[in-house]
């Protein structure tokens, strides 16, 4: 996935800067469909697509699992010591934080997370077409 | 990834971690990890100066070993990471509760002290 969202990125002429952001919110992502969303496991379907349009960078992220919605999840709590600390969690908390807006919808039996950051320069003007993996 | 154990003069083991630290990455050192991390080592200082990613697997082992130190009395430090790991350590928060140290005096001083 690493390496798709690296070709994706030259695909599209993304900024470097923000592919670390989304390699990490995309893993973080998948993880968690991958743990909730497919409680009888099975074959199951994650696809992918990453489009770049009037500066706003976009990851969509499509399964046929059972209705989850990640952004659900509680917002973390900062512990106040590293005994208080509680282990798990953290994955949807980081896509919050990097991440300028994150949208979830239920269609067709499909989640369909998306989550979008906002570029504020570019260098390049983008010409390419969406970038998709199934 | 890949784990090497160090043993400075100073009496602080320290850890030097390499490689994406992702759950693949971290399936092949947890285990090592648990065990370099145990008792009786007690001021541990860990290098993530070779670690260019990490994702909640990466913080959850780094959470797991810090607070088996914390608990039988020990300490615990994060040297160097990569910007981007940083970043990552800030935004989780892991930063306020485990000390992350930018040289290596700096963090051998904060675990023998």
């Amino acid at each position: 996935m690493s390496q798709w969202l690296n070709a994706a990125f030259r695909h599209l002429k993304l900024p470097e800067i923000l592919l670390f952001k989304f390699d990490l919110c995309a893993n973080e992502a998948v993880t968690n469909i991958i743990s909730y969303a497919f409680p009888e496991n099975g074959i199951h379907e994650i696809s992918l697509r990453m489009s770049f349009i009037n500066l706003v960078a976009s990851l969509e992220i499509e399964d046929d699992g059972i209705p989850f919605n990640p952004l659900d999840a509680p917002q973390h709590i900062q512990p106040a010591s590293l005994e208080e600390a509680k282990i798990g969690g953290l994955g949807i908390d980081l896509i919050r934080h990097l991440m300028d807006e994150c949208t979830y919808a239920r269609h067709n039996g499909r989640n369909v997370l998306k989550m979008i950051v906002n570029v504020p320069k570019i260098e390049h003007s983008p010409v390419a077409s969406p970038y998709n993996q199934h | 990834m890949n784990i090497i154990d160090e043993q400075l003069n100073s009496g602080v083991f320290k850890i030097n971690l390499s490689g994406r630290m992702d759950i693949a990455g971290v399936a092949q050192i947890e285990a090592k990890f648990e065990g370099m991390t145990a008792a009786p080592r007690m001021a541990i200082v860990v290098d993530m100066s070779e670690v260019p990613y990490m994702s909640s697997i990466g913080i959850r082992a780094l959470l797991m070993n810090a607070k088996a130190v914390r608990r039988r009395g020990g300490k615990f430090a994060l040297l160097s990471p990569q910007p981007d790991v940083k970043m990552v350590l800030e935004t989780s928060g892991i930063d306020q509760l485990i000390s992350v140290c930018s040289n290596l005096d700096e963090a051998v001083s904060k675990v023998i002290s």
